[in-house]
């Protein structure tokens, strides 16, 4: 536990906050059945999507501002036909998946190396701590600047925003083992690996969970950026161009697309930190 | 469980330590020198980077519009504040960024305050708060910069989108934190809604609101920059794309520089209130 890390964050307690809330949320929902739930949300979506096409057809807004919602759905119909949609969608969680894995590759064994050896958390911590912190976006043109711009310029940023994140928490949930539990294993004589091994490493698995969850999501912020910058295809590239050549219903369309996608990478991440979690709510809570 | 917390942790942070022992061998000078030790981890790893800089250059010994000396980028630092460039660029991209987070805190803390206590309200803004929050709201920049141009407008709008989601969603899940046990013992002494909403779920959400303001301010920064850099709409962005383009690396890296110092202090802030808001909480946290 370095001085340094605690002058700089409020985080840690973020990190374990974050773990109790979920337990907590789950249990003041109780109001509304899942059936209920259900239907709501299809009502309400559907609600979503109705008013949108009578403001977008009965209003003044002008049609470039808020394209219909048919509008849209043609658009992507047409695309689709045109084959813009699926090679596009497809070049992006490429690349996407691909920057992901090389951004868990670094920061998972990182975090966990930074949290659980003392010398590289002095020497270490307050660098993650700034890197965390700056606005790394600002990086970008330098980024471009140094690798080209390229597909490697889009892995880059994707890496550079998702490491942070998840490296942050990891390192944090490693200091966070139960000491007590530390101290038994030494007792019953446990070697560093093998208290790393089978005390450590499981209490983090959680926290590991929750990093991914944060690294996903800002690595889709870098994925975004990647392709506005210096795509020529890509989802983030086609919303872009689109709205330059005043085609909304496209803009629109892909930005749905997006949604779909964001979405469906987060849930991925938060069912997994949901499932890897279970285990460990328990012994606490009870 | 508490040891996870830390209770010593803000204590250290806002007022050093009150140790008697300390206090009676150095009457004097003991806040200042205790000051001066809780930054030196920060100072020493300053020295270090700028270290590491000059014998990177001293090893590789790189073109200078790739990677410049930090001697370099002080005299482009003082040129830009000598040829005027500097406090316009900062002035601009600091009003956008105030301006965009004061106007995410007066709607988002009290939108996400009512949807915590409500979960009628819960159930209904959760898909579009989902959706928004997984996507990254820069993803809407093409949009909004059609609708309202490349000015200062845009770039307030967009560093309220960023910020105001991740504050909405984290007063939300404080409201939904609130300790049930404490808002049955007020009920049963006839505490009404608005009792036990200014009471007991207020003051427990301090803290969240507090992390939810520093998420805010790093998410705002995204949003901020990604306008500047590819718009240029003015502002610090603008000036680094500028200097990218001439291949001047080395105010690139100044202007750069400047940001991140204001990001950080931006962000230290948001730590300060965010310990004051949680010092009571370090008990009643399990």
């Amino acid at each position: 536990m370095s001085k340094a890390a605690n002058s700089v964050d409020g985080l840690r307690d973020d990190v374990v906050r974050l773990k109790g809330r979920e337990d907590q949320r789950r249990r003041n929902r109780r109001i509304y059945t899942r059936r209920q739930r259900r239907i709501i949300g299809v009502v309400n979506l559907s609600m979503f999507f109705l008013l949108w096409e009578l403001i977008a057809v009965y209003s003044n807004v002008p049609q470039l501002f808020l394209p219909s919602f048919t509008d849209v759905i043609r658009e992507l119909r047409e695309m689709s036909a045109e084959g813009i949609l699926w090679g596009n969608l497809w070049i992006s969680t490429w690349i996407y998946i691909v920057g992901m894995i090389i951004s868990l590759a670094i920061a998972i064994p990182a975090g966990l190396a930074i949290g659980g050896i003392s010398i590289l958390d002095k020497i270490l911590t307050p660098y993650v701590w700034a890197v965390y912190t700056t606005p790394r976006l600002i990086l970008m043109p330098l980024i471009l600047l140094w690798v080209g711009i390229n597909d490697t310029a889009r892995i880059v940023i994707i890496v550079l925003s998702a490491v942070p994140a998840t490296l942050v928490v990891v390192m944090e949930g490693v200091k966070t083992t139960d000491t007590s539990l530390l101290k038994a294993a030494q007792c019953f004589g446990a070697g560093r690996v093998q208290r790393f091994r089978s005390v450590v490493f499981p209490a983090t698995v959680p926290f590991i969970a929750t990093g991914v969850r944060m690294g996903v999501s800002r690595g889709l912020i870098g994925l975004f950026i990647g392709e506005l910058f210096t795509a020529a295809n890509g989802i983030g590239y086609i919303i872009a161009t689109s709205s330059k050549t005043f085609n909304t219903g496209r803009t629109y369309g892909m930005l749905l697309i997006f949604v779909l996608f964001c979405v469906a990478m987060v849930g991925l991440t938060q069912l997994l930190e949901r499932k890897v979690s279970q285990w460990r709510a328990q012994p606490i809570s009870a | 469980m508490s040891d996870i917390t830390g209770p010593g942790e803000h204590t250290t942070r806002i007022a050093p330590p009150p140790s008697a022992m300390h206090e009676r061998r150095k009457p004097k000078r003991s806040v200042w020198s205790q000051r001066l030790r809780d930054r030196l981890p920060g100072l020493l790893s300053f020295a270090g980077f700028i270290f590491l800089w000059y014998a990177m250059i001293w090893i590789f010994d790189p073109d200078p519009i790739l990677f410049p000396t930090p001697a370099a980028v002080w005299d482009a630092f003082i040129e830009a504040l000598q040829d005027g460039t500097m406090v316009p660029a900062v002035t601009d991209s600091m009003y956008a960024m105030l301006v965009g987070l004061t106007l995410s805190l007066v709607i988002g803390i009290p939108l996400g305050l009512v949807i915590g206590m409500s979960p009628t309200a819960d159930l209904l803004t959760s898909p579009y708060l989902w959706g928004f929050f997984a996507m990254p709201r820069i993803a809407l920049a093409p949009i909004i910069i059609l609708i309202t141009g490349f000015g200062m407008q845009t770039k307030v709008i967009l560093v309220f989108l960023s910020a105001v989601i991740p504050l909405m969603l984290s007063c939300k899940d404080g409201v939904h934190t609130a300790d049930a046990s404490l808002m049955a013992a007020a009920r049963s002494f006839g505490a009404n809604k608005l009792d036990l909403f200014g009471r007991i779920i207020v003051p427990g959400t301090l803290p969240f609101i507090a992390s939810g303001i520093r998420n805010g301010i790093s998410r705002g920064f995204v949003g901020l920059l990604v306008i500047e850099l590819t718009v240029g709409s003015g502002g610090i962005g603008t000036e680094v794309m500028r200097s990218m383009r001439q291949f001047d690396t080395a105010r690139m890296f100044a202007f750069a520089g400047v940001l991140i110092v204001f990001a950080m202090v931006l962000i230290g802030i948001s730590r300060r209130l965010e310990n004051y808001a949680s010092r009571w909480r370090e008990d009643v946290v399990v």
